[in-house]
């Protein structure tokens, strides 16, 4: 299992690193220039904050892939976490 | 710093962290998204949705983790320390992006300015909360 958790680590780091190019391939500087720039920054923040979260779940996973594994207490909590929140991105 | 101390700082800062949705709720409204993201393409206003539904999503995830497991993340232990910094991140991202932020024609009333300064204490509140969880020696 915590093998499989490390893994997943390094495929959520390949997505974090996806956001990067998805700036230019779905050219956000072009798409965004229309609506007023408080609309364009939330836009922006809200990427940001994707990318920093996709990086700490795979730090998490990486790094200590034995609690998460674990399925007790905080780590089970943070796993169901990952799982829902990975689980609602394959449904959206 | 006591663990008992730390777990009390932890919970009220999981408390604070879901109020702060109170604030992500009025967002749209405020900036009216609706209309003003009419001229997007579907996929970029989809994504502007989806985005927004997840930041709010961590959000609730932290503060819920916070609130159930606020012994533990006081503990010190490898994952609650690294589970702290990386909120600690999270809400210090946050806060250095508040000064960038162009939203003085949308404060219009002065609950929305209250409200604002709010939002930055609490940012670094949490920033400082989880910072301290996450720097941690083990006890």
């Amino acid at each position: 299992m915590e093998r499989f958790i490390q893994i997943a680590g390094l495929l959520q780091l390949g997505i974090a690193s996806a956001n990067f190019f998805a700036v230019r391939m779905f050219r956000y500087h072009e798409a965004m220039a229309p609506v007023p720039e408080a609309v364009r920054q939330v836009f922006w923040i809200q990427n940001i904050f994707i990318v920093v979260t996709v990086i700490g779940i795979s730090l998490l996973c990486l790094v200590h892939p034995t609690e998460l594994a674990a399925g007790i207490g905080m780590g089970s909590a943070i796993s169901g976490f990952l799982a829902f929140f990975w689980g609602l991105r394959l449904g959206v | 710093m006591t663990n008992e101390m730390m777990t009390r700082m932890l919970m009220i800062a999981g408390g604070l962290q879901l109020s702060i949705l109170v604030a992500s709720a009025l967002v749209p409204f405020q900036l009216d998204w609706r209309k003003e993201l009419a001229c997007l393409s579907k996929l970029h206003r989809q994504m502007y949705w989806v985005y927004g539904g997840y930041v709010v999503m961590s959000i609730v995830a932290f503060g819920f983790i916070t609130l159930f497991h606020a012994a533990e993340l006081a503990s010190g232990s490898g994952l609650a320390r690294a589970f702290c910094g990386y909120v600690a991140i999270f809400w210090g991202v946050r806060i250095c992006l508040q000064p960038v932020f162009d939203v003085k024609e949308h404060l219009t009333k002065w609950w929305l300015k209250v409200g604002y300064h709010l939002l930055t204490v609490l940012f670094a509140i949490f920033t400082i909360t989880y910072g301290m969880a996450a720097l941690r020696s083990v006890n």
